[in-house]
């Protein structure tokens, strides 16, 4: 009888080890990451279950109004950031899976014509598929056959929101989309120009759209730092009633993220006592965000402002967040770290003044 | 059926040696979680016995403090599966009595083992009776209405070896609160006929959905030349990004598929009641379903001949189930095989009399396609398109004459 109790003790064991696998493989790819809002979670699931309503009915609670999580973020945008992930997955053989989601989202477009959100998803596919041509490395290394293909679902989501404008474009978010594909297909500052505001006419609440617009002026894009300059004053001027000055320190974070990287400073126009009013307006209206106060310390860096970097840094004291320190985040945190416990005698740079003294238009 | 409910106290004195560590290493056989919480074991071994079956079962009735129920239709589900688990609790000295009743006819007295592996057997069953059955008018098109709108009716969590009733309870979620009532009273008939055999219970689908959904999702993409429904997201994902067949897909997947294809049906035209038919089939959680391979051998594999007979799936050794399952096999112009499929399924478990087993009855498929398959084999020359059908036999007798655990030839 003992061995038939091991026996059964050992079918146990093997049993257990199957229940374990399957509840590890209930984990659907791409569903959410520590990092993610709750509302970017729950749009995911929503869409990989393929639960259209729950969509509509975010979207349509979403897409006027204003709507801001606690740290200022777009909750709209989480929205959008949950929706991206399905498409953006990537799976073993991703042709027949982008396919089948572009047929699925066709299907929720004919079920619900008058639905803004389901021709959105429809085109938000055909750009994913787009992507998956391109990849995201650089231009030389993608292949000219891929060029094709990307243009081709690029200039097809185009065509998709053209013949179905009158729903879709009701709905700011195919603006944000249409920001996208303008970007990916070199469309003309003026063009991209009207349909931001377009969109803005749509839900003036969209701030996204102001980010979408940046990085066609960004110049790794074609533009230029001056063009770059008035447009971000422009946008901090149209959104002050909100953020007060927040939109520029936001958008250039966004062109340093993007572009200029630890040149910031010295590459293009941002003025640092205008983007260090914004990070102190967004404090004062929005103050739950680690993440800003990171990226103002970080910026306080760049700008060698060192009081500030030192009194950032003692407020951060454990928050310290190394993902918002720039590119190679935790050698960049380092560096400042260091730079901040330098006495200014050692720092060369300390006996500089910052780069307010550069040209600034709003100065002018 | 013998449902008689005696209490354990009238019941004759049993005198099986070792009960109190088998019914503790029953107790274990389907996982560890309860165990833990488990009463003390009374000496009396029918007691042990009985407090064994009622920890698994009570399993099937548990739901997850994870799943996603709003408060009073837990409630309400938690007061249904106490009061079966109460009524079952009544039977189960029964039904172990009434087993070592019948085992005594063989003459010699059963073991202690035969006899609780017979009456695990029988519950199940119960569970997958329950599965396959269809309610009243109302039940059945209130059930057909989720299936084919709601989304995330397969989202069960917990143990998935035993979400027979979280499954049903999710689905009274999705309905209208109106209908909740109802819906539950209906559970709780459904749940009155354990023990009694079920009139009318749909046969096998043939092919099975699983199989007549990847027949289908292989021909091409949702289009003009293919239409049909998309699958959703997570499916697409899974199946075709990933290429994973259906034995791989997780269980909360499978669900899902067997949905997605449910409303492929109706969508062809097929009649509903034998569309809810195939998805009961293909979301019933068998014996197969809920041991996996635990009972095989892990060696069953090594040294097996083609031509020879194949293993005996563990879980059916361990439940002394025998019978024969038909097959049609497709060959390709040479005679080897391309698919091969069960048609017919004949099978006998101890403790099971007076109605199907169904939870059985899928227990010789996997290893009968494998056999059939099996690289090397040929068949003769086929006449035309009409496929090679055989049977396989599946003894007991055999096995343990081969001593390698395996089963007859075709």
């Amino acid at each position: 009888m003992t061995k038939v109790y091991h026996t059964l003790r050992a079918s146990l064991r093997r049993l257990a080890a199957s229940a374990l696998c399957a509840f590890a493989c209930a984990a659907v790819p791409g569903l959410a990451s520590a990092a993610d809002q709750p509302l970017t979670t729950e749009a995911a699931q929503a869409f990989w279950k393929g639960d259209f309503d729950t969509l509509e009915k975010l979207n349509n609670r979403l897409k006027r109004g204003k709507h801001f999580a606690p740290d200022a973020g777009s909750e709209l945008e989480y929205f959008r950031l949950g929706l991206g992930k399905v498409p953006q997955s990537v799976a073993d053989h991703n042709e027949p899976y982008l396919r089948e989601l572009e047929a699925l989202t066709l299907q929720w477009a004919a079920e619900h014509p008058k639905s803004s959100l389901a021709h959105i998803l429809h085109a938000e596919v055909l750009v994913q598929h787009a992507w998956s041509y391109r990849g995201g490395g650089y231009a030389k290394d993608v292949p000219p056959e891929a060029w094709k293909d990307f243009r081709k679902y690029l200039e097809r989501a185009v065509e998709y929101l053209k013949a179905h404008a009158d729903v879709a474009l009701t709905d700011s978010s195919a603006h944000a989309l249409l920001l996208r594909i303008g970007t990916g297909l070199s469309w003309d500052r003026d063009t991209l120009w009207t349909i931001q505001q377009e969109g803005l006419k749509r839900n003036p609440d969209d701030v996204m759209l102001y980010f979408g617009m940046l990085t066609p002026l960004l110049p790794k894009w074609g533009g230029d730092p001056e063009t770059l300059d008035r447009y971000i004053r422009e946008a901090a001027k149209e959104t002050q009633a909100d953020y007060g000055m927040g939109m520029y320190a936001r958008l250039y974070a966004v062109a340093a993220d993007e572009n200029f990287g630890h040149a910031l400073f010295e590459d293009s126009l941002v003025d640092w006592p205008t983007m260090k009013k914004g990070y102190e307006d967004m404090q004062a209206r929005f103050p739950n965000s680690l993440g800003r106060r990171n990226h103002f310390a970080h910026m306080a860096c760049l700008a060698k402002d060192r009081p500030t970097l030192v009194a950032l840094l003692a407020e951060l004291g454990t928050n310290i967040d190394a993902s918002q320190w720039g590119p190679n985040p935790q050698r960049s945190l380092e560096a400042c770290q260091r730079w901040a416990k330098e006495s200014p005698d050692e720092s060369k740079d300390e006996k500089k003044p910052a780069k307010k003294v550069r040209a600034s238009p709003a100065s002018l | 059926m013998n449902t008689h409910s005696k209490t354990p106290a009238r019941l004759p004195a049993l005198a099986f040696p070792g009960m109190a560590l088998l019914a503790s290493a029953f107790a274990c056989m389907f996982g560890s979680a309860h165990a833990a919480a488990a009463p003390e074991f009374s000496d009396d071994p029918r007691v042990q016995m009985a407090q064994a079956l009622h920890r698994d079962l009570a399993r099937a009735f548990t739901l997850d403090k994870d799943l996603a129920l709003d408060p009073a239709l837990r409630a309400a589900a938690d007061d249904i599966a106490k009061e079966h688990l109460t009524r079952i609790d009544k039977l189960l000295p029964a039904w172990l009595e009434d087993e070592r009743v019948h085992q005594s006819g063989a003459g010699k007295p059963p073991s202690s083992k035969s006899v609780y592996v017979a009456v695990y057997a029988r519950l199940f069953n119960e569970l997958a009776l329950w599965q396959l059955e269809a309610g009243d008018v109302q039940y059945e098109n209130a059930t057909l209405a989720v299936l084919r709108t709601a989304p995330g009716v397969c989202d069960v969590t917990g143990d998935y070896n035993f979400t027979d009733f979280a499954s049903r309870i999710l689905r009274i979620q999705a309905l209208p609160a109106t209908e909740r009532k109802a819906m539950l009273a209906s559970e709780r008939q459904l749940l009155a006929h354990w023990g009694q055999p079920r009139a009318n219970l749909a046969p096998w689908p043939d092919p099975l959905p699983q199989q007549a959904a990847y027949a289908l999702l292989q021909q091409g993409p949702a289009d003009a030349d293919h239409p049909r429904l998309a699958l959703p997201p997570r499916l697409a994902y899974t199946v075709l990004g990933q290429g994973k067949d259906y034995a791989a897909l997780h269980p909360v997947e499978r669900c899902i598929l067997q949905q997605w294809w449910l409303q492929e049906s109706l969508r062809r035209g097929v009649a509903p009641a034998a569309a809810l038919s195939a998805f009961r089939y293909g979301t019933m959680l068998t014996a197969i379903d809920r041991a996996g391979n635990a009972f095989d051998k892990p060696d069953a594999e090594a040294g097996t001949h083609p031509a020879g007979p194949p293993p005996y799936p563990g879980v059916a050794a361990h439940f002394g189930v025998t019978g024969v399952t038909t097959v049609n096999v497709r060959l390709d112009p040479a005679g080897k095989p391309l698919q091969a499929v069960v048609i017919g399924r004949k099978v006998d478990v101890p403790g099971i009399r007076g109605m199907r087993p169904v939870a059985f009855e899928n227990v010789f498929d996997a290893a009968t396609v494998k056999y059939a398959t099996q690289d090397g084999r040929t068949y003769g020359k086929p006449s035309g398109d009409t496929p090679y059908k055989f049977q396989m036999t599946w003894s007991l007798d055999d096995n343990k004459r081969s001593k390698a655990s395996q089963g007859a030839k075709p």
